[in-house]
């Protein structure tokens, strides 16, 4: 329960990523064991938690919360010291991250195979495969392929 | 609203970024690691029980003239055959689960 996977406990991260791959209440609760009212009572709980973390996130990092989807766990906001959009997203795997979105540079970078082995679990955890043409591309220009199917048009 | 963006970097821009750590990528470890995991575990363990139980149960099934399942590289094509069947029902597993 830590404020770098939204302070999940392993069972609610359970269901958050069964929510994620949209499956419905009754069949979470099946899988689980547990009756949907139950897993519906896990939900508001989720969201609150999720939530929470996304609004700290914010808070240390100086941004400004545009939207929050609390079931993928992707939030934009706005960096006004940098003047730049921001996406923070949440994973079990990876838990909260900051994406600013500019252009990076990934050649004079020496993190470019952690960045990538980042994006590849997030890809993973939220069923997006990833081609080849995907894995020749930069991690900056991943990043986004990923994780710019959750901003709003 | 941002589509036109193509680039997102988890460093805010003028950021000083840390260092990479070099890890040599041929050390033992690392060789160590990428060659010990699940599959190559399960090639391992496959081929030595189906190459015991060729052992063991050779002078039983053996008759002079009928050469039955024991040729010459009985033990390392069951030893494939199961390292295979294995395999395929990992991934048809995994598939299933992902879908």
């Amino acid at each position: 329960m830590t404020f770098k996977v939204g302070y999940l406990t392993p069972r609610e991260a359970g269901i958050w990523d069964l929510r994620r791959r949209d499956r419905s209440q009754s069949d979470i609760g099946r899988e689980l064991g547990v009756s949907r009212q139950a897993i519906h009572k896990a939900y508001h709980i989720i969201d609150g938690k999720v939530e929470q973390a996304f609004m700290e996130a914010a808070d240390t990092n100086n941004l400004v919360v545009k939207t929050i989807n609390l079931v993928d766990g992707v939030m934009e906001a706005h960096s006004p010291a940098h003047d730049i959009p921001v996406l923070v997203s949440l994973s079990n795997k990876n838990g909260l991250k900051v994406w600013y979105l500019y252009e990076g540079n990934c050649r004079t970078c020496n993190l470019e195979q952690s960045c990538r082995s980042v994006l590849e679990a997030e890809a993973e955890e939220r069923g997006i495969e990833l081609n080849t043409l995907h894995q020749l591309k930069p991690p900056t220009q991943l990043a986004i392929e990923i994780l710019g199917r959750y901003q709003d048009d | 609203m941002i589509k036109c963006i193509v680039n997102a970097c988890p460093f805010a821009p003028g950021a000083v970024k840390p260092a990479s750590m070099a890890v040599p990528r041929t050390s033992g470890l690392a060789v160590w690691k990428r060659l010990v995991n699940r599959k190559s575990t399960f090639l391992v363990l496959s081929f030595v029980s189906l190459m015991l139980l060729y052992g063991y149960s050779y002078p039983s099934r053996h008759y002079p003239g009928t050469p039955f399942m024991y040729e010459e590289s009985y033990f390392l094509k069951m030893s494939l055959y199961t390292y295979v069947s294995g395999m395929l029902g990992f991934y048809i597993k995994k598939y299933k689960r992902r879908n």
